[in-house]
């Protein structure tokens, strides 16, 4: 039985689950999609990306799907895929808040009352020079 | 082979920081790291060469095949990436990697949090395993001879105390630099690699050498019985003694021992210790005769305190009554001269008294049961520890 599922996604977390969600592959393969991926501004340590993937099939993201010698593939699960997508949506949420804040114009912002667009508190904005 | 220069670990297993710390100076020096064992580093010389060393948490138990050497997969990710597993110590592989350009072993602080978390775990019972030895399971084991242990044995007893503090302090340390070392990783710190990490464990590696040996010098006290009074045969004790014997009860006469058997014993044992300048435990079977007839049979129990200090006499007092056969049937005296007198008469007499330092617990019986009683015999035992 998987244990429970993570609370949180790290970045190199989340990008694992990208590159299985996109194909069946091996370890290795998968640190090369990443690296591609981010323009080589996201490289996985191996222990890091061995760690994941342990966590992953330990929670029940990834399931392994075939060994050849000392390589595995593994392929992501539903509970995987929901988790991809759930954090996805966070982020999608978090870059259209912030696209949505820098198309206002800042002095004539008017502040919801009570907090943000999602009830988080917000800050005063400064007074403009 | 090449020849190994073995070097004691300056900090324990767990501490990932001064261990990588020490391993990258060692290597600056020309030492490179080939195995681990016991506590010591074995070395391979050559020259002084940049090599980083990463240590990383194993998944499997000592039961598991993946506990002396990573698994396949981990293996083959590693090297692709230009390190290899050195050997393992502790919980830990130590990987090395000699190219500068090659990435980092672990690139994510978070991840590495949740890859030390098992270890963490350990740790954690570790220290519930260590406050029940060091505190719970001597209350269990000791209660209700504590103090007399602690009177008549205190080098065994305070050295196990020790050992156990020690257990507890080490267990301790343990556990909480894990628990920072967790928290700074998933606040996206990495681990710090510096001198001062290096010679941060190198007390706590005297601690735990100084625990080990303290256990070592325990168990082979224990083994050889040093300090352990030898019970000397009641015939042929000549030195006097500090409280009645049955001969004194009688009034005088000559002491016809019993045979001894597995039950049966005339025996003293008198020691000095730390806490207690006088500790008797004596034991008497024997008929007093007078004039050819015997005019007393039975036996006669004694355990004989003169502690150092009166707080101690008094707790190896109630300890002593607590041991009695029916303590609660214990009735108190007021004696002249006593400072604490307590006594019973079922099912045999027992007897406590205790004045300043002194304490001795009594368990007396005739042979045919209608011979002296305690209430008769009790003047004589009163004035005897009075004298004493």
């Amino acid at each position: 039985m998987p244990k429970k599922a993570l609370e949180s996604l790290t970045e190199s977390m989340f990008y694992v689950l990208m590159t299985f969600s996109a194909a069946e592959c091996c370890g290795a393969e998968a640190a090369q999609f990443v690296a591609a991926r981010t323009g080589g501004a996201l490289r996985l340590g191996p222990a890091t990306l061995y760690t994941i993937l342990a966590k992953f099939l330990e929670v029940g993201y990834l399931a392994e799907t075939g060994v050849e010698g000392r390589k595995r593939t593994y392929a992501i699960t539903a509970a995987g895929r929901a988790a991809y997508t759930a954090e996805l949506a966070r982020l999608q949420r978090i870059v259209a808040d912030a696209a949505a804040a820098a198309a206002l114009p800042y002095a004539a912002k008017a502040l919801p009352e009570g907090g943000g667009a999602h009830g988080e508190a917000v800050l005063a904005p400064l007074p403009l020079p | 082979m090449a020849k190994l220069f073995w070097r004691p670990f300056p900090c324990p297993d767990y501490d990932l920081e001064g261990t990588e710390s020490w391993l990258e100076a060692m290597a600056g020096r020309g030492y490179f790291l080939r195995k681990a064992r016991f506590g010591l580093a074995g070395f391979c010389k050559g020259a002084p060469a940049p090599v980083r060393y990463r240590l990383n948490a194993t998944r499997g138990t000592v039961l598991e095949d993946n506990w002396s050497a990573p698994d396949g997969e981990e293996a083959a990710l590693s090297a692709a990436a230009g390190w290899h597993c050195v050997c393992a110590r502790g919980k830990f592989f130590i990987y090395a990697c000699g190219d500068a350009a090659a990435p980092e072993l672990h690139t994510d602080p978070a991840v590495q949090a949740l890859q030390l978390k098992s270890i963490r775990t350990d740790a954690y019972a570790a220290v519930g395993t260590a406050l029940f030895f060091a505190a719970f399971y001597p209350l269990l084991w000791f209660h209700g001879r504590m103090w007399r242990l602690l009177a008549a044995l205190p080098q065994y007893l305070l050295a196990l105390g020790l050992v156990s503090a020690l257990g507890l302090g080490l267990a301790l340390c343990r556990a909480l630099y894990l628990w920072g070392l967790a928290r700074r990783l998933r606040r996206g710190q990495a681990p710090v690699r510096g001198v001062r990490q290096r010679r941060r464990g190198l007390w706590l590696q005297g601690v735990q050498a100084a625990q080990l040996a303290a256990l070592a010098l325990l168990a082979i006290a224990l083994f050889a019985r040093r300090g352990v009074p030898a019970a000397q045969p009641l015939p042929g004790y000549t030195a006097p003694l500090p409280f009645a014997t049955l001969a004194d009860l009688a009034g005088g006469g000559t002491v016809e021992w019993d045979e001894e058997d597995n039950y049966i014993h005339n025996t003293v044992t008198v020691s000095r210790t730390l806490t207690a300048p006088a500790v008797y435990d004596f034991e008497q079977h024997a008929a007093i005769r007078q004039e050819g007839r015997p005019v007393l049979r039975g036996g006669l129990y004694v355990d004989y305190y003169e502690t150092r200090w009166e707080w101690l006499a008094e707790r190896v007092a109630r300890e002593l009554r607590a041991g009695w056969l029916r303590p609660g049937d214990a009735a108190p005296l007021t004696l002249e001269g006593i400072d604490e007198a307590w006594w019973t008469d079922a099912p045999y007499g027992q007897l406590l008294l205790r004045r300043g330092c002194r304490v001795m617990s009594v368990t007396f019986f005739t042979a045919d049961g209608r011979g002296l009683t305690l209430a008769q015999a009790l003047p004589v035992f009163v004035e005897r520890f009075l004298a004493g």
